[in-house]
């Protein structure tokens, strides 16, 4: 019971720094605080839930920005049941292997929305898609990947 | 099989299944209804997440607009700073050209370059040589007045002595024209006084007011007539005992050198009065104003300072004289309580201190200590003058002469007018103080009474 709940500060605590530190930094390359937070939680509860957990965050991500309302929702649904249904990776504590999952679901999302925000015929995307997406996706995948370390011992005890 | 439990139940799919397919919907909203939508996420569900972001922003915007905004304080700081200079100069620039566009033609404008250094600092350069028109005597001016003379010409240079050369010189007269001489520099002054200039031969009946203008006479053939060259502060003492010299402040100060214009051969000599008339008349009457005020104040504390002086020497007759009451008046009208000290209020300056005033003051004093003998003098001064009828003497002139004159009843009443006419005059020429002078404030004299 406890573990859930500790999940769910760290969960709110990723998304407030998600909403705090991505602004106040103003990098380029950017961590995708959000994906990481629906990892942590997809690989622990089932594909359905992870899938409305990444609608619920997608929205939250869509709100917050200025255009392009539905293009989070459904990359991170997307990301959130397909990342839970990939679970077992996770369990594996293998740490290369968690990043190379976290650096295709972020990448995958950025690319998801870029494709559904109508961002394709932007001047833009190609660089947007192919270099800065990627490099924050690798910035991603290094903090969660540090992240998931960190949590684990406090994280022990939850199962689906 | 755990892991078909995990992934493959149906309540999974469908729920992904609903999930894609509200984010699908929102994504095929037509706009209109997406910005709706969009702004109420924006302000119920993900509003502390949005302010949040916003603070972030403010955030990150101060700490990166402080080092631009630190620039441009530092920018602004220094264009402040330029600021009353590029005014000073724009409004330099723009008296010349007024001047130029009253002079019309016949002038060059050019720029007064001093001398280098270790050289003759009474010198400068004019961008301007003989390929202009310039040529040796030609005047130097600004919207001022006079500035200096060309002496030596070059073919696109030439040199110009200041008003503060030895070697110049410049027939000069008052605006209206009553007294001429001659302008040169002040070389006995030291210090700020070197800037001033001299007014030799004035010839001694021309007594010049401070604040009078003084500007080209034309005379010379050199200067064109109504250039303004200063103002008159001061006689000074010189050796000459059969003229005048007068110290004169230029219209135009060392500070103000720079740009300036050349008044060409051809427009010196068609003369260019109107182009400094306005000016100078304007210039002329303030500096009157306020050299009048100087004088009005210096005027009233010499009359102070002489009845002052003349009160005490009444003071030292008195005690002299041994009579304490005419001291103990004395005393209260210079304002010295004994108990408190020496303080004079002004209004006590203001009452005549003639000997008959002071014994007028006095007599009550002097009558309680007198014998009851001394007649009262309250009842001549208070009542009115017997009334004159004014035919009486022109009836008395009308009347026929006799054959023997009795004489001076007659003669009075035949040229009383006159007798009280040079009487009226008298007493307008010496300074009387009114009958109730003591209970009038003193009022400073009119600036044409001395």
């Amino acid at each position: 019971m406890f573990a859930w709940l500790r999940l769910l500060v760290i969960v709110t605590v990723l998304v407030i720094a998600q909403f705090l530190v991505q602004p106040l930094l103003g990098w380029r390359v950017r961590v995708d605080l959000l994906v990481v937070a629906l990892l942590l939680l997809s690989i622990r509860v089932r594909p359905g839930v992870a899938a409305v957990a990444g609608l619920a965050l997608g929205a939250l991500a869509d709100a917050a920005a200025p255009t392009g309302l539905g293009s989070g929702m459904l990359a991170l649904a997307a990301v959130g049941y397909v990342t839970s249904w990939l679970k077992a990776a996770f369990f594996a504590e293998n740490a290369v292997l968690n990043g190379i999952v976290i650096f295709a679901s972020a990448w995958s999302a950025t690319l998801l929305r870029l494709l559904l925000g109508g961002g394709v015929f932007e001047p833009g995307f190609a660089i947007e898609a192919l270099v800065w997406a990627p490099l924050s996706a690798a910035a991603t995948a290094v903090t969660g990947v540090l992240l998931f370390m960190a949590v684990r011992p406090v994280l022990r005890g939850i199962t689906t | 099989m755990p892991r078909q439990s995990r992934t493959g139940s149906r309540a999974d799919v469908a729920l992904l299944g609903a999930t894609l397919m509200t984010a699908l919907v929102v994504l095929l909203l037509p706009a209109p209804v997406r910005q709706s939508l969009h702004a109420t996420l924006r302000d119920t569900f993900a509003a502390p997440f949005v302010s949040l972001q916003a603070w972030a922003q403010r955030g990150r915007l101060a700490i990166t607009d402080r080092g631009r905004l630190v620039q441009q304080v530092d920018s602004l700081a220094l264009t402040s700073a330029a600021t009353p200079t590029l005014r000073a100069e724009n409004e330099r620039l723009r008296a010349l050209l007024g001047l130029g566009r009253r002079l019309e033609w016949g002038f060059v404008a050019t720029e007064l370059l001093p001398s280098p250094q270790g050289g003759d600092e009474h010198a400068v350069t004019v961008n301007a040589g003989s390929e202009s028109g310039v040529r040796q005597f030609s005047p130097i001016v600004t919207p001022a007045g006079l500035i200096g003379v060309v002496t030596q010409v070059q073919q696109r240079t030439a040199t110009a002595i200041l008003w503060t050369h030895p070697d110049f010189r410049a027939s000069a007269t008052t605006e209206d024209g009553s007294a001429f001489g001659i302008v040169s520099s002040h070389l006995s002054g030291s210090g700020a006084d070197r800037s001033l200039l001299e007014l030799r031969g004035v010839p001694f009946r021309a007594t010049l007011k401070p604040g009078t203008m003084i500007v080209t006479s034309g005379l010379g053939q050199v200067f064109p007539k109504g250039v303004p060259i200063g103002v008159i502060l001061r006689e000074i003492r010189t050796l000459e005992g059969w003229a005048r010299t007068y110290l004169v402040r230029p219209v135009v100060s060392p500070g103000e050198l720079g740009s300036a214009m050349v008044l060409l051969p051809p427009r010196a000599a068609a003369g260019v009065e109107a182009a400094w008339a306005t000016t100078a008349a304007s210039e002329g009457r303030q500096r009157l104003i306020v050299t009048a005020a100087d004088s009005v104040i210096a005027d009233s504390l010499a009359r102070i300072e002489s009845r002052l002086r003349r009160l005490d020497s009444l003071r030292r007759a008195a005690i002299f004289a041994g009579d304490s009451g005419i001291v103990r008046e004395l005393d209260a009208l210079r304002g010295v309580d004994p108990a408190s000290g020496d303080s004079l209020p002004l209004d006590t300056l203001a009452r005549p201190l003639t000997p008959g005033a002071i014994a007028d003051s006095a007599s009550p004093r002097a009558a309680a200590t007198a014998p009851r003998t001394a007649t009262p003098r309250t009842a001549p001064r208070t009542a009115p003058p017997p009334p004159r009828t004014p035919t009486a003497a022109p009836a008395a002139s009308q009347a026929p002469r006799p054959a023997v004159r009795p004489a001076r009843r007659d003669t009075a009443a035949v040229r009383p007018p006159a007798r009280r006419d040079s009487a009226a005059a008298r007493n307008r020429t010496r300074p009387r103080p009114p009958a109730d002078s003591t209970d009038r404030p003193f009022r400073l004299p009119e600036t044409g009474a001395r």
